[in-house]
């Protein structure tokens, strides 16, 4: 699924979760829904490792789809 | 639909509202028939009865299912999103995690010097009144 960020998100469920991100953050303009979308991410992996150890893939997608975009030199 | 919380996530009233909009465009029997319950049941929430948290998870499931392809962003949306990211989560992180949606949501509207709607101020009352109480239980 192609999305605002032009990144591609995997897997059906993380393509779904970026679409309510988006979608919850219309209007807002806030890069698209970065801010919302990486504090997810983190609020995820925290949780993850801190009930089980191991971070779902899902969740490594979204951590991957909201990381800072590397500056080109 | 994923499995999502077993515990209601959603402030009564702004769950009460959103049913009211889809009962608005759907008639009460037809949300009372997709959401499962009887169409009495339906209208006295409506008009102010409190469910048991089973009814409420039951609509807020159902409300989820409802937030698809509306705008504005809408407490629907939410709630869906909340259920997909909390399908391995405890009762107790799921609320944590539907607490900081709220808080990050309210700072996406704050970053661009914004005033976060009704739904979502609602919301972070909501949550930050729970915490409030749980912690008041927990001393």
């Amino acid at each position: 699924m192609a999305t605002k960020r032009g990144k591609r998100a995997q897997s059906p469920k993380t393509a779904e979760i970026v679409r309510l991100v988006e979608a919850l953050t219309t209007g807002v303009g806030s890069h698209d829904g970065v801010v919302l979308g990486r504090g997810i991410a983190d609020l995820l992996r925290d949780a993850y490792r801190e009930r089980q150890g191991s971070v779902p893939r899902w969740v490594r997608e979204l951590i991957v789809y909201y990381a800072p975009e590397k500056r080109a030199r | 639909m994923t499995a999502g919380s077993i515990v209601p996530t959603l402030p009564v009233p702004l769950l009460r509202d959103g049913l009211g909009r889809e009962a608005a465009s759907l008639s009460l029997r037809g949300v009372a028939r997709e959401v499962g319950m009887s169409p009495n049941g339906v209208r006295d929430f409506l008009q102010g009865a409190i469910p048991r948290s089973a009814t409420r998870v039951k609509l807020e499931r159902w409300l989820a299912t409802r937030g698809k392809v509306t705008r504005p962003p809408n407490v629907g949306q939410f709630v869906r999103l909340l259920s997909e990211l909390s399908v391995d989560l405890s009762p107790g992180q799921t609320l944590e995690l539907g607490r900081a949606l709220a808080e990050l949501l309210v700072q996406s509207y704050e970053v661009r010097r914004l005033s976060p709607p009704r739904w979502v101020q609602d919301l972070l009352r909501h949550y930050r009144a729970r915490r409030g109480k749980a912690a008041s239980e927990v001393a």
